[in-house]
């Protein structure tokens, strides 16, 4: 049986005959034509006694060394010997760890990290996820193409970041543009679209003067710096603002640049400002 | 001295189930050298335990 389990590729299996020093004489009844070790206990018989081992007794063992059989054999083998023998093999676990490893963290096949360079392979346990993400990391404020997924910044999904896109399945032509977004401007270059990147006054914290930042219209992105009172935004104060603004005073509406004394209403103290303006320049 | 230590250790880590024998079949890969439990740690061993005449 035991050669047996060797020819069937069960080497992690090993078979020791353990006799008395007393009666060797016979050694080849025991050693013919297999390789197991053979052991002759001393004299005193330590080892039976300490084993409480009788004539014909055999034990099995685990990987671990517990005993999971201890039965006389003077009436033949266990039927299921094998069976149990095959299923403690079974149980061992795939590792060795005795294994010589570099101490380096390492994410292994199964998507987990290990401390070792051997990864699951001395036994040691997943420190985590290889994909955990850091969302303290700094991060440059680039689209960035990883894997086919776009991500906001040069940190791709390290940082945790969801993907906003996709990337990269499609070459582009040299110079095309991409305005889906007016925010976000992409251009080809060398094949790969690359982000332009758009500085808004407003967003840069610059002050608009004597003026107010009005929301851009669609297809662009920044906002654009009025000064109080052109409300037709074509950076000259006159008499065409004046019209509009008492249109919308008599339509009891609000337009923030026609609100040129920023008192949350348009009205003929609106007007009144402006007019001194014209008449007398900006004070 | 170390010799000693090292067997206590074994069997404080086998307990009562280890030995240290010299491996007297010329066939073995262990001929000559001692071998017990402990030497197949982490293995399925079976041991029988006979006398021969």
């Amino acid at each position: 049986m035991y050669e047996g389990l060797l020819n069937d590729g069960y080497n992690n299996v090993k078979l020791v005959g353990i006799g008395k020093a007393q009666h060797m004489s016979s050694l080849a009844n025991w050693t013919s034509s297999n390789d197991a070790s053979v052991c002759a206990d001393a004299s005193d018989n330590n080892t039976w006694s300490q084993w409480g081992a009788g004539q014909r007794e055999l034990f099995v063992l685990d990987h671990l060394g517990n005993v999971v059989l201890e039965q006389n054999i003077t009436s033949g083998l266990p039927s299921n010997l094998e069976e149990l023998i095959i299923q403690l093999l079974n149980e061992m676990p795939d590792c060795d760890p005795d294994l010589f490893c570099g101490e380096a963290i390492t994410c292994w096949d199964d998507g987990l990290l290990y401390p070792t360079t051997c990864g699951p392979e001395n036994c040691d346990e997943s420190i985590g996820l290889c994909s955990d993400c850091n969302p303290d990391l700094i991060c440059g404020g680039a689209l960035t193409c990883v894997n086919g997924l776009l991500y906001p910044t040069t940190c791709g999904p390290d940082n945790c970041d969801e993907p906003i896109d996709t990337c990269g399945d499609e070459e582009c032509v040299d110079g095309e543009v991409n305005n889906e977004n007016p925010c976000n401007p992409m251009e080809c270059y060398d094949g790969q679209w690359f982000e332009i990147v758009i500085d808004c006054a407003e967003q840069m914290g610059i002050p608009c003067g004597g003026g107010v930042y009005v929301s851009p219209p669609e297809g662009v992105c920044c906002s654009t710096c009025v000064q109080f009172g052109d409300v037709n935004g074509d950076n000259a104060l006159n008499v065409t603002d004046i019209v509009q603004i008492i249109n919308i005073i008599l339509s009891d509406g609000y337009n923030e640049v026609a609100d040129v004394n920023q008192d949350g209403g348009v009205n003929v103290v609106d007007v009144v400002v402006i007019v001194n303006i014209l008449l007398n320049g900006l004070p | 001295m170390n010799k000693y230590i090292l067997a206590f250790s074994l069997t404080l880590l086998f307990g009562q189930y280890d030995y240290s024998l010299e491996d007297i079949n010329a066939t073995s890969p262990f001929y000559g050298q001692n071998v017990g439990t402990s030497t197949f740690s982490g293995q399925v061993t079976l041991h029988y335990f006979g006398h021969y005449n």
